[in-house]
């Protein structure tokens, strides 16, 4: 809630200056053209007017600096600065009146000035509404003190009193209906960002759904293939081997059969790992569905020499005996190989070739190695690679 | 030619961009309207009131024409009250301009007359000029002219006051200095509406921005979430989703007194399509699956495809129906084992189907699940027959063999 006013308050901030200036710019200039009217309406020696008049002109115009040097401290203390700037523009009227004979005309109209000034401070300005009032009802009273001494007769006073409220009551409506709408509109904006953020997480939360499996949070067939494309590029790009394996495991179905679907499920997972701390950045890993896996690897040119070791490599990691809820499970792997640019130039023949490789494998049509053991044995297909690449 | 041709392109853009604008300023119409409303509301009733607290002032400032005085601040507050009704009348915004100017230049009019009849020895003669400052104020502060409406409204009024102060032979320069106040009035009251005008318009467009962006976000978390909960290949649910769509089934049926039936379905021989003519092949065959279950299945009832070559069918029963079940499983496996043509080749397949009901079976969907499951690897890989296990005669389970 403290936080929810003080966003409104910086909400408003911007608003807070821009009107502080405009008021100052404003006043100051209606201060030199009324200092023309001075010179008909008063009977002062110009001197003393220019001097009252340059006053409030100077004030305005410190205020205007101020908004823009020390814009932080001039927020901070807004409402004593507007207040006292209220009332030096105010007191000068009234010093005028207070001065002007009885005959001058300015001794009757120019307590008109006060109901400009007292609506600039309701309306325009940001002072908050019982300041704004308190500043306005010394106003009122002074100028109801300064007309009583100068003889003002009582139901002249009284109406000139009643106008000045008026114009404080229409400026206290204005401020009313203006801050609500503010606020209003701030609430709006806010409740606007706020659904922004929820839509933008949902947003991700799913995209993160749609393009991961969600028993091994790895990479879903549809994101691979993305992934693939984009590391096919770069192959094709810096002249690298995209070596793409596909992994199928041996023996799970009889795991699962066996030992129910959460075994099932957590020898998924635990390959899974395995595979994620196998590979290194850059590369990639995906769950097909399934027990199926895919790998896409970089390598530099040339090191598709390695590739038998590679496949090896993954097969022993993916054999490692491993221990689900106290039973000691093994499952071997058929894995197939394909690589850019040996073996297809996009991605899909790359998959499709290393698809039909694994499945080769796996029917021990290029068995070389092979072991019998608890839940499954692993075939690697001879890898056909060319040399002439 | 080219030169024409490209002039007219950008005549096009810019009617384009003007349309959009144009656009942008009736959304921004709209936005205010609500709050135009309510202001002119508001101002119509505190005129009234101060209108009517004005006219105890006639009794001793403009007591020399008193009966005239008070029949022109009647008129004034008659003309503030009509404003109110207005205000309620649908077509008010439309016309608004037109309303809301003419109540302030009754009002004003009213005190320029005010001012004309009284003598000079009557304070108001010089006083009354309060209440046009408090008007031409209250014009800017409270309403939502437009330029051309204010000038028109602020010039009339002031040059009608000038008029009257000429007929009364005021001296000039008082004359001109009552109009500095006015015009000084006018230029506060002009600068404070253009800086709320464009502080709104700024916020007006902000918020436009933002519902733009949350449509924009929308859209993508629904589509994101359409991925994610459905099969790319057969655009049916995939696990995650039929999993909450038949938590909700078995709601239903828990709090309706419903039977709800699984089944669960593997095709037969599919590996084989696969091998023998390919994914692509294999892809379409899953496809035209999904397609005839869709067709033999009645709105509500919800198919899914689980992965492979297995599907998982939802059904919302009466209670008592269950023996149905048999029969609308035999039809299951007859429309799949109807020939599927794929590029000219003539591919048959067949189905396994296990079945388990709530609440014979459990009351989870998990269970249920679990003993479809079971059910389904019995059809595949024991029996051949139909096997139909009573356990109460209405409630029977089934377990149907491949029919390919």
């Amino acid at each position: 809630m403290k936080s929810d006013v003080r966003e409104y308050q910086t909400y408003l901030e911007p608003e807070m200056c821009s009107s502080a200036r405009a008021t100052a710019i404003l006043g100051s200039l209606l201060c030199i053209v009324f200092l023309a009217a001075d010179a008909y309406a008063l009977s002062l020696p110009l001197s003393e007017m220019i001097v009252i008049r340059g006053v409030v002109v100077l004030s305005s115009l410190s205020l205007f600096f101020v908004s823009f040097a020390y814009q932080e401290l001039f927020i901070r203390f807004y409402n004593p600065i507007i207040f006292s700037i209220s009332l030096i523009a105010a007191s000068s009227i009234i010093l005028m009146i207070h001065l002007a004979s009885p005959t001058d005309h300015a001794a009757t109209v120019y307590f008109v000035g006060l109901i400009i000034v007292i609506m600039l401070m309701f309306a325009w300005l940001f002072m908050r509404t019982e300041v704004a009032l308190s500043g306005v009802t010394i106003i009122i009273s002074s100028y109801a003190y300064v007309a009583h001494i100068n003889g003002l007769a009582t139901t002249d006073l009284f109406v000139n009193i009643l106008f000045l409220c008026s114009g404080a009551a229409t400026g206290i409506f204005t401020q009313i209906f203006r801050n609500r709408h503010l606020r209003q509109n701030f609430l709006l904006t806010q409740s606007l960002k706020e659904l922004l953020e929820v839509k933008t997480e949902e947003a991700g939360d799913y995209a993160h759904q749609a393009n991961h499996d969600e028993l091994t949070a790895l990479p879903n067939r549809r994101y691979i293939i993305q992934k693939l494309e984009k590391n096919l590029q770069i192959a094709k790009q810096a002249d690298k081997v995209l070596l793409i394996l596909f992994i199928d495991l041996n023996g799970f179905k009889l795991i699962n059969d066996t030992y129910g679907h959460a075994s099932g499920d957590a020898v998924l997972v635990k390959i899974a790992r395995r595979l994620e701390q196998t590979i290194i950045k850059g590369d990639c890993l995906s769950r097909l569905g399934g027990d199926e896996y895919l790998v896409g690897l970089m390598l530099d040119k040339g090191g598709l020499i390695e590739a038998e070791e590679i496949v090896n490599k993954f097969t022993a990691i993916v054999s490692y005996p491993m221990n689900i809820e106290g039973k000691k499970l093994k499952v071997g792997a058929s894995i197939g190989v394909a690589a850019y640019p040996e073996h297809g130039d996009t991605v899909e023949q790359l998959v499709d070739f290393a698809d039909k490789k694994m499945y080769q494998a796996k029917n021990g049509e290029t068995t070389v190695e092979s072991a019998e053991q608890l839940g499954g044995e692993s075939n690697i297909i001879s890898f056909p690679y060319t040399k002439n690449a | 030619m080219s030169l024409f041709t490209s002039n007219q392109a950008n005549k096009n853009k810019d009617t384009g961009m003007d349309k959009k604008i144009a656009s942008q300023k009736d959304a921004f119409q709209a936005y205010i309207s609500a709050d135009r409303l309510k202001n002119s509301r508001s101002m119509c009733m505190l005129g009234a009131v101060l209108f009517v607290l004005f006219s105890t002032i006639d009794f001793f400032a403009l007591s020399s024409s008193l009966s005239d005085v008070l029949a022109i601040r009647g008129i004034v507050i008659a003309g503030l009250m009509l404003g109110f009704v207005l205000t309620y009348q649908s077509y008010f915004d439309k016309y608004y301009d037109y309303i809301m100017s003419s109540i302030y230049l009754v009002a004003a009019v009213g005190v320029v007359v005010s001012i004309y009849l009284a003598l000079p020895t009557d304070y108001a003669s010089n006083i009354y000029l309060a209440t046009l400052l408090i008007i031409i104020m209250t014009i800017f502060a409270w309403s939502y002219f437009s330029i051309r409406t204010s000038a028109l409204l602020i010039t009339t009024i002031i040059s009608s006051y000038a008029f009257v102060a000429i007929q009364k032979e005021i001296p000039v320069t008082h004359m001109w200095i009552n109009i500095a106040f006015l015009m000084g009035a006018t230029s506060i009251g002009y600068f404070s509406q253009h800086i709320r005008n464009n502080y709104l318009l700024q916020n007006f467009l902000l918020q436009q921005s933002l519902e733009a962006s949350v449509e924009q976000k929308t859209i993508e978390a629904d589509q994101n979430a359409f991925i994610a909960n459905h099969d790319e290949l057969t655009g049916l649910p995939n696990r995650r989703h039929i999993t909450k769509l038949l938590e909700a089934m078995l709601e239903t049926a828990k709090n309706k007194n419903k039977v709800m039936a699984l089944m669960f379905l593997d095709l037969n021989g599919f590996k084989q399509v696969n091998d023998i003519y390919g994914h692509a092949a294999g892809d379409e065959v899953l496809k035209i699956v999904a397609q005839r279950l869709e067709l033999a299945t009645r709105k509500g009832d919800q198919i899914s495809r689980l992965g492979g070559d297995e599907f998982l069918i939802g059904l919302l029963m009466k209670e008592g129906t269950l023996t149905n079940l048999e029969k609308m499983a035999q039809k299951f496996i007859s429309l799949i084992s109807q020939d599927i043509n794929i590029d000219g080749v003539k591919i048959k397949i067949g189905a396994s189907i296990g079945v388990s009901a709530y609440p014979i079976h459990g009351n989870t969907i998990e269970s249920l699940i679990r003993v479809a499951d079971d059910q389904m690897y019995k059809a595949k890989h024991g029996r051949k027959e139909p096997v139909i296990r009573a356990h109460q005669p209405s409630n029977s389970v089934i377990v149907f063999p491949n029919a390919g």
